[in-house]
């Protein structure tokens, strides 16, 4: 093995310069199975809003074509993404990070009703001409953020002070506004995301631990609040429907096993009309397996796979440390969103109120997912030609 | 393999070990969801079907058309119409412009009342007015515009045998007809699937049917409904020309015990059935059943003599009054002059027993058996209950109460030679398609006098009408046989009510071969109650009305062999109260020549024709009245008030010609608007 002294940074802007989607097949492929499920989404998502919109006295395609615009600033925001060095995240890693707690402030603050108002018994979004959702750009700002500060705290992970005290710190920072819109779903997923960062970067197992010790009982705590104390007890008890969520997941099931194996057909599905809690988002894994089966379902798991076969590939061959954590990240990002969604679906995890990443209705989950992806191909974009497998230095190698 | 101090060594491939195992563990989670995903749809699949089934599927019912009631000619008394209700749902039309044009032409509304239907922001805007089927066909399908099936019952006649009929109520018969015959009329409703959402609503355009709907059966009734018509507006002028706030009015055919006209007035309020539910103590009017009785066991003939002494006759601590004394009377002429102290001495002879079961086999105290709801009875005590007074009280028709048709069908008994029959209303039950399913054959209930009792009280009654106490009654070309009673009302709290009375006439003709028996009660007329004067009019009135009628169920051949020998042996008697023309065909000659030089126009009138009187102005109902009378049809189409009619008026018209009431010009569509559009 020859090592190669380099920097992180000299290589970039050349390459960067003549990149297109010539390094190797992941980005074609990534890319591809991106549009594909973008597509495969918004053509399911008609199906799933079009009662849902009637129903609100709203045209049919209201949802879709809301959504529409958003897959377009997405797709924008992906090629710029894309375009730019994935270096650039670095020194902006702070900025973001200070920009979604101030926003994520403000959603909780009491005298902010104007610009956050209250839905469904949490405040969520931030009304500023468009409405977005702080906490889907925390999971971006709190991915960089910790693949940052986890690249120059490489030599500390030993020390718990030195170590995760200060990722915890800061996370807890970001999550605590969170917690309070209420959303657990969202901060568990930002959590485990900063979490898996770390621990890709080599953290102490005996820290995550001790750390689980110590959190069990919060957790427990927070848990026997309100209605997820109801979702989790009725997911318990799936066939004695106790309450609504119980009744949610049994609809889920109903819907999914129903489809069989080829579905009941595109646009015949019954369970979107009232049965199917948010059949546009929160369980859109569960309209689509209806419609299409288990082939549709195996289509989706598939091109999930496949993103984080490359999402992976792509970070083994990242040209520094920051670019295989933000690599790892990103992937991570969708692939434990989509996990969890499934999971929910299929009755294999208490339901939560997450997004099936690029399929869900949501355009601030949908443009972070994008933004996600683009930066996928901009590290790749940086990759050195070399031949696939190849161990790429960093700076610790220093 | 690689401890702690590896991983010190070289950091880089702890990242490397920790991505790879992150990748086997989302390589994992998509195994597991994979796994599950093989267990719910390709394994449960079916039993999750099933229960997706269970839960998108429900059946809903597709109401059966409700069978028509015809009256005993094949007019529709009440029949169901379909209609449709279309509604728009504004969003979901994609050709705004196109769907307006095609709802009016479908629909025959303008396009600005279709237009309307868009304008404004509301989700769901029903069109008002109902639609027929064929517009429902004319519409099809199209994407935004629902159609809903109402089924609605329409009574062309609007309230012409309200009582008789009922009414249909949350699509249940409710009283009469339509409550007696509710399980045949209703039909079998259809069956359908419908798609469903959570909230049960069923999904618009998702419906499979499963079963076709039977449409209900038909009910031919014995009512004839131009002489429903008639009694109903006779008893109508009763009441206004007496101010009685109800009554009741029967027609019956004494031969077959067919019902063929049937009114109840209760408190100005028609819709009840007082015909068969509520007895009264009857009066006079059951003064030839306790002769019949009489004359039936061989206690009395006609020709025994009793003295009524000064006019009242006390028994049993009861005194028993005339108007006028009529002195030392034989039993016939105390019933023409209805004396109530000859009657209830003679009475006397009669066992309680005797008494009892001869009012009891003309059918009193016991329901008729008519094919109606909420018949009674009325009552008749048996003879150990009796008081002492009772044989007296009930020769004279006090302590015993009946219903208006038992009444009927009683001196039916006597019209028809002794024979009670049992009432009928129905006279057929068809199915759907109109073929019959059973008829209802007369039947006797039994005999209960001799034919030749029978006749003597009718001749006896014919007198009554001659020159008695009905002589009201009387008609100028027919005998009529009858008697008029006058009894107490009975005042809501018990007892009898001061000042309040009962007058009522049961009369039947032609005596010789009696083919209508026809029975009017007036409840409580104001100033002269006496039944000869206030009920007796009404009876004749009918008769007048119905022997002039277009069509009656009546035997023409055999009333004109009677009027003519009636002509011929009695003196012309010209009738008192409405002028009725007998130029109708039944009794042409003497009617003619009474009419012969009335007018000038008349003698250029081609013989049997008649001019066409000015009907315009008038209520339908008494336009109606008025060219029955002249033996003229009519067909309403006005509604409210007739305008013009066709021919005019003064045209030549023959009897049996059918005159068009219409309504004001311009409205060209005639009846079918009526039922159509609410």
């Amino acid at each position: 093995m020859t090592p190669v002294t380099t920097d992180a940074v000299p290589r970039s802007a050349p390459a960067f310069a003549e990149s297109g989607l010539r390094h190797g097949w992941e980005p074609a492929v990534l890319f591809g199975a991106t549009l594909l499920l973008l597509s495969f989404g918004l053509v399911n998502l008609y199906s799933a809003s079009a009662f849902l919109a009637q129903r609100q006295a709203l045209p049919d395609t209201f949802y879709l074509l809301r959504q529409v615009t958003g897959a377009a600033a997405g797709l924008v925001a992906l090629v710029i993404a894309a375009r730019i060095p994935y270096t650039w995240w670095r020194p902006l890693a702070w900025p973001l990070l200070a920009l979604v707690w101030v926003a994520l402030v403000l959603l909780v603050l009491p005298w902010t009703t104007g610009i956050a108002p209250e839905i469904n018994g949490a405040r969520r979004w931030l009304n500023l001409g468009v409405a977005l959702q702080p906490s889907e750009f925390a999971k971006l700002a709190v991915i960089i953020w910790t693949a940052h500060i986890a690249v120059r705290k490489q030599g500390s992970f030993r020390s718990l002070s030195q170590g995760l005290a200060p990722f915890l710190l800061i996370w807890g920072l970001v999550l605590v506004p969170v917690l309070l819109q209420p959303d657990l779903s969202t901060a568990f997923v930002i959590a485990v995301l900063g979490g898996l960062t770390v621990f890709s970067a080599g953290a102490r197992i005996g820290h995550f631990l001790f750390l689980g010790l110590l959190l069990a009982p919060l957790a427990l705590a927070q848990l026997g609040a309100g209605f997820r104390r109801d979702r989790l007890l009725a997911f318990r008890d799936l066939d004695g429907h106790l309450s609504a969520a119980g009744y949610q997941v049994h609809q889920s099931l109903i819907a999914l096993g129903s489809g069989g194996v080829a579905g009941v057909g595109f646009g015949e599905g019954r369970q979107k009309f009232g049965f199917l809690p948010e059949p546009h988002n929160d369980f859109i894994f569960s309209m689509i397996g209806e419609e299409w089966g288990f082939l549709g379902v195996s289509l989706l798991v598939v091109l999930y796979l496949a993103i984080v076969v490359i999402g992976f590939r792509i970070a083994r061959r990242a040209p520094d440390l920051f670019g295989r954590l933000l690599a790892l990240g990103m992937t991570n990002l969708i692939a434990l969103q989509a996990v969890l969604h499934m999971g929910v679906g299929l009755g294999l995890l208490p339901p939560t109120g997450l997004s099936l990443p690029l399929v869900s209705y949501g355009r601030s989950n949908l443009l972070v997912t994008l933004v996600a992806i683009g930066v996928l191909l901009s590290i790749a974009h940086h990759t050195p030609d070399a031949e696939p497998g190849r161990r790429l230095p960093g700076e610790v190698l220093r | 393999m690689r401890a702690g101090a590896g991983r010190r060594r070289d950091p880089m491939r702890a990242v490397q070990l920790r991505s790879r195992f992150l990748l086997c563990v989302w390589l994992l989670c998509g195994a597991g969801l994979l796994g599950r995903a093989v267990e719910l749809q390709l394994l449960q699949g079916g039993e999750w079907r099933a229960e997706a089934e269970r839960q998108h599927r429900t059946t809903g019912e597709i109401p059966a058309a409700r069978g028509a009631i015809l009256d005993r000619t094949g007019v529709s008394l009440a029949v169901s119409h379909e209609v449709f209700r279309v509604s728009v749902a504004p969003h979901e039309v994609r050709d705004t412009a196109a769907t307006v044009g095609h709802l009016a032409s479908a629909l025959g509304i303008t396009e600005a009342e279709a237009r309307r239907a868009f304008q404004g922001s509301r989700r769901w805007v029903p069109l008002p007015g109902r639609f027929p089927p064929s517009a429902r066909e004319a519409l099809g399908r199209v994407r935004g515009v629902y159609v809903e099936r109402d089924l609605r019952r329409v009574n062309p006649h609007e309230s012409l045998l309200r009582g008789v009929l009922g009414a249909v109520i949350d699509d249940a018969g409710t009283g009469g007809v339509e409550q007696e015959y509710d399980e045949l009329l209703r039909g079998t409703p259809g069956m359908e699937v419908l798609a469903r959402d959570s909230e049960g609503r069923p999904i618009p355009g998702e419906s499979w049917m499963v079963q076709p709907p039977r449409s209900g059966g038909q009910v031919v009734l014995t009512i004839d409904a131009d002489l429903q018509e008639i009694a109903r507006e006779a008893l109508r002028e009763a009441m206004d020309s007496t101010g009685a706030r109800g009554g009741d009015l029967i027609v019956t055919d004494p031969r077959t015990g067919e019902v063929l006209a049937m009114v109840s007035v209760v408190n100005g309020e028609e819709g009840g059935l007082s015909a068969l539910n509520a007895p009264y103590e009857p009066g006079s009017t059951l003064k030839p059943f306790t002769i019949a009785n009489l004359m039936a066991t061989g206690k009395a003939t006609l020709a025994d003599s009793v003295d009524t002494g000064p006019g009242h006759w006390t028994f049993a601590g009861r005194t028993i009054r005339d108007v006028h004394s009529p002195g030392h009377v034989d039993l016939r002429h105390a019933l023409r002059v209805s004396s109530n102290v000859a009657i209830a001495k003679l009475a006397q002879r009669l066992t309680p027993a005797e008494q009892y079961e001869g009012l009891r086999d003309f059918g009193f105290g016991v329901p008729t058996g008519i094919a109606l709801p909420g018949e009674v009875g009325g009552l008749l005590r048996r003879p150990e209950r009796w008081q002492a007074m009772s044989p007296a009280s009930l020769a004279i028709g006090y302590e015993i109460s009946v219903t208006p048709l038992q009444m009927a069908l009683a001196y039916g008994a006597l019209a028809n030679g002794g024979t009670l029959m049992e009432p009928r209303i129905i006279r057929e039950i068809r199915d759907p398609a109109g073929r019959t399913l059973e008829s209802f054959e007369p039947r006797a209930v039994r005999r209960v006098v001799a034919p030749e009792v029978a006749e003597e009280l009718t001749d006896a009654l014919v007198e009554a009408v001659q020159d008695g106490t009905g002589t009201r009654a009387r008609l100028a070309t027919f005998s009529v046989a009858g008697k008029s009673g006058t009894s107490r009302a009975y005042a809501a709290g018990g007892g009898y009510e001061p000042g309040g009375y009962y007058s009522s006439f049961v009369g039947f003709f032609p005596a010789e071969a009696p083919q209508l028996v026809v029975f009017v009660k007036l409840d409580r007329p104001q100033g002269q109650y006496f039944g000869g004067a206030t009920a007796a009019p009404v009876t004749r009135a009918t008769m007048e009305a119905i022997l002039a009628a277009h069509a009656p169920p009546l035997d023409r051949e055999a009333l004109a062999v009677i009027a003519r020998s009636y002509a011929a042996t009695r003196v012309q008697v010209r009738p008192e109260g409405p002028f009725v023309p007998t130029g109708t065909g039944i009794v042409g000659a003497p009617a003619q020549s009474s009419q012969g030089g009335a007018s000038p126009a008349a003698r250029s009138l081609p013989e049997g024709g008649l001019l066409l009187p000015d009907l315009r102005g008038m209520a339908p109902r008494q336009a109606i009245r008025r060219l029955h009378v002249l033996g003229l049809a009519a067909l309403w189409e006005a509604p409210e008030v007739v305008e013009r009619t066709t021919p005019a008026p003064g045209s030549v018209v023959f009897p049996g010609d059918t005159i068009r009431l219409l309504g004001p010009p311009g409205r060209g569509g005639p009846a079918p608007a009526r039922g159509v559009d609410d």
